[in-house]
């Protein structure tokens, strides 16, 4: 880790007021983060760049992306395909300065629309999708075996993890007009266990999210983006390890620092916050 | 120097030594957290939601302790169930507060903030010039029945207008609570609740003005650093990021001089 202050001016500037220590870790990749806009409010760093913006200022060197537009949108494929492409503009511009590119796209699969398929077709031709994402809330179809089963067949094939999404914001705040309720963590659970061979992760699961899919499922990851309570890091640490939990900032819908201060302070030893930071995810293949 | 104006924990007699509030001070330093308001739930058992005179007391005792143990560590606040009795709370706010060295008073979902019974221990606070901190959250689901809302600590605030109160949790009142209480002076508005989302901190500051926005973090509910990321997410003046890290709370915090 480095002592903040070599890295920019910004967390130096944090170091100055917090008179602590911000352990903030040289290399962070974010495993799920979402550009553009939402129906409910407006989000200041929906847009790419800006994202990518402020990511960098905590040593954030590369995101996971997934379209906002798909959650709402009739069918997931003109914001996915748009995502597509804006990533490839904005990649054009940075690939000299990161070596790599610095967003990969996360698309969105609702396997209750039938061309489904053709959205999986269009990311195994990119070769920076890693990541395909669910969200069966949302999208109003319930998980099971059966509709898993062929989207396993597919990115056991070509080497994808799966993303299910438990929630996009807290249910307490949702707009009146439309309550969405979580994904059902139980539910999930045992649908997952069915596919042993397939990597999960359980993008912004709260506290007993996480436990849950870490306690019964070999082949899960969880990010850390909705876990909180008391010394939240070191408790998954201490119960389940931190092999399998992945950083995750949910921005733009969170800010970046609620994620980045909670691995910087979190009181892990270095060891455990590079695993949390980036080695977990690289050890993914991410 | 900065102050987390929202933490939890509960006193438990199983725990004499504490260990929760030494955990809760090893927190604070490594979070660079100097000083926190401290709301201890009662420890009851059953519904913790109506708990007597005499568990209030023995959370006020056990704060009393603690500020006499760590001075300048803690703030504390009187949890008090006004459903009990007015003149059983009154008292608790003379013992404790008025003559005592617990800071303020915390109220929750015991009674809507509307309800006309609890005129009579505002009227004492407000008197005494005693802060408040009062819970609020507009819910869509999940909503406890005499839980109150920004709307509600509005009203409040209308028929007691120098009564000073924090109105807690600007992430679960949303921009409409910011505009309910607006235009109340005597309102101020805590960060802390629900998860770190983004676009709050940065409306209150604009609509209310920097003097009226404190840190709070709702711990041990939810984690210290992730809430006090939430301050730096905005680009401020260093000397407005102060007020709301700090001297916000000093001020809001100092007991008056009043009497009934």
């Amino acid at each position: 880790m480095n002592q903040p202050g070599k890295e920019g001016n910004h967390i130096n500037h944090i170091i100055n007021y917090v008179d602590m220590p911000l352990f903030c870790p040289e290399k962070i990749i974010d495993c799920s983060t979402w550009a553009g806009n939402w129906a409910f409010y407006y989000l200041k760093y929906g847009k790419l760049e800006l994202l990518k913006e402020r990511l960098e200022k905590y040593n954030i060197v590369k995101a996971y992306v997934s379209p906002i537009e798909t959650i709402l949108e009739q069918e997931p494929m003109r914001a996915n395909v748009s995502l597509f492409e804006k990533i490839d503009k904005i990649n054009s511009l940075t690939i000299g300065r990161h070596k790599s590119r610095y967003f990969s796209p996360v698309p969105v699969i609702d396997l209750s629309f039938n061309n489904w398929e053709e959205i999986i077709d269009l990311s195994v031709k990119r070769n920076d999708v890693k990541i395909v994402k669910l969200m069966p809330n949302y999208h109003m179809y319930d998980l099971t075996e059966e509709n898993l089963e062929k989207l396993v067949s597919y990115t056991m094939k070509h080497n994808l993890i799966i993303s299910i999404q438990i929630r996009i914001e807290d249910a307490r705040r949702h707009h009146p007009l439309m309550k969405v309720k979580d994904v059902d963590i139980i539910k999930t659970v045992k649908v997952l266990s069915q596919f042993p061979q397939q990597k999960f992760i359980i993008s912004n699961g709260y506290l007993n999210d996480v436990q849950q899919a870490l306690y019964y499922l070999d082949n899960a990851y969880a990010d850390i983006s909705s876990a909180e309570t008391q010394d939240v890091l070191s408790l998954l640490s201490e119960k389940y390890n931190a092999e399998r939990l992945l950083f995750s900032t949910h921005s733009a819908f969170y800010y970046p620092e609620g994620n980045v201060f909670k691995l910087a302070y979190s009181g892990l030893d270095k060891k455990s916050i590079d695993k949390v930071s980036y080695e977990n995810a690289c050890e993914l293949g991410l | 120097m900065i102050i987390d104006c929202h933490t939890h924990l509960t006193f438990r007699k199983s725990d004499p030594s504490n260990s929760e509030l030494l955990r809760l001070i090893k927190v604070m330093e490594r979070t660079g957290v100097d000083k926190v308001c401290l709301v201890p739930f009662p420890e009851v058992p059953g519904n913790y939601f109506f708990w007597t005179g005499e568990d209030t007391i023995s959370t006020a005792e056990a704060l009393v302790n603690v500020t006499s143990q760590y001075p300048d560590k803690f703030y504390t606040l009187l949890w008090l169930n006004p459903t009990l009795h007015n003149s059983i709370n009154i008292k608790l706010i003379e013992k404790y507060i008025v003559n005592g060295p617990l800071n303020g008073v915390k109220l929750h979902i015991q009674m809507n903030a509307r309800d006309k019974r609890m005129e009579s221990l505002a009227d004492a606070l407000q008197a005494y010039d005693i802060p408040l901190l009062f819970h609020a959250w507009y819910k869509t689901v999940q909503k406890y029945e005499y839980e109150s809302d920004a709307s509600d600590i509005a009203d409040l605030a209308t028929r007691f207008p120098k009564l000073r109160i924090l109105m807690a949790h600007l992430t679960g009142c949303g921009k409409r609570g910011v505009q309910d209480i607006k235009k109340h002076q005597n309102v101020l508005i805590d960060t802390s609740g629900s998860q770190p989302e983004d676009g709050f901190l940065e409306y209150a500051i604009g609509q209310l003005g920097e003097e009226r926005v404190l840190f709070g973090s709702d711990f041990a509910g939810r984690e210290m650093a992730t809430q006090l990321g939430r301050i730096f997410s905005v680009d401020m003046d260093d000397l407005v990021r102060e007020k709301i890290l700090s001297k916000n709370a000093i001020s809001f915090f100092r007991k008056g001089g009043g009497c009934i």
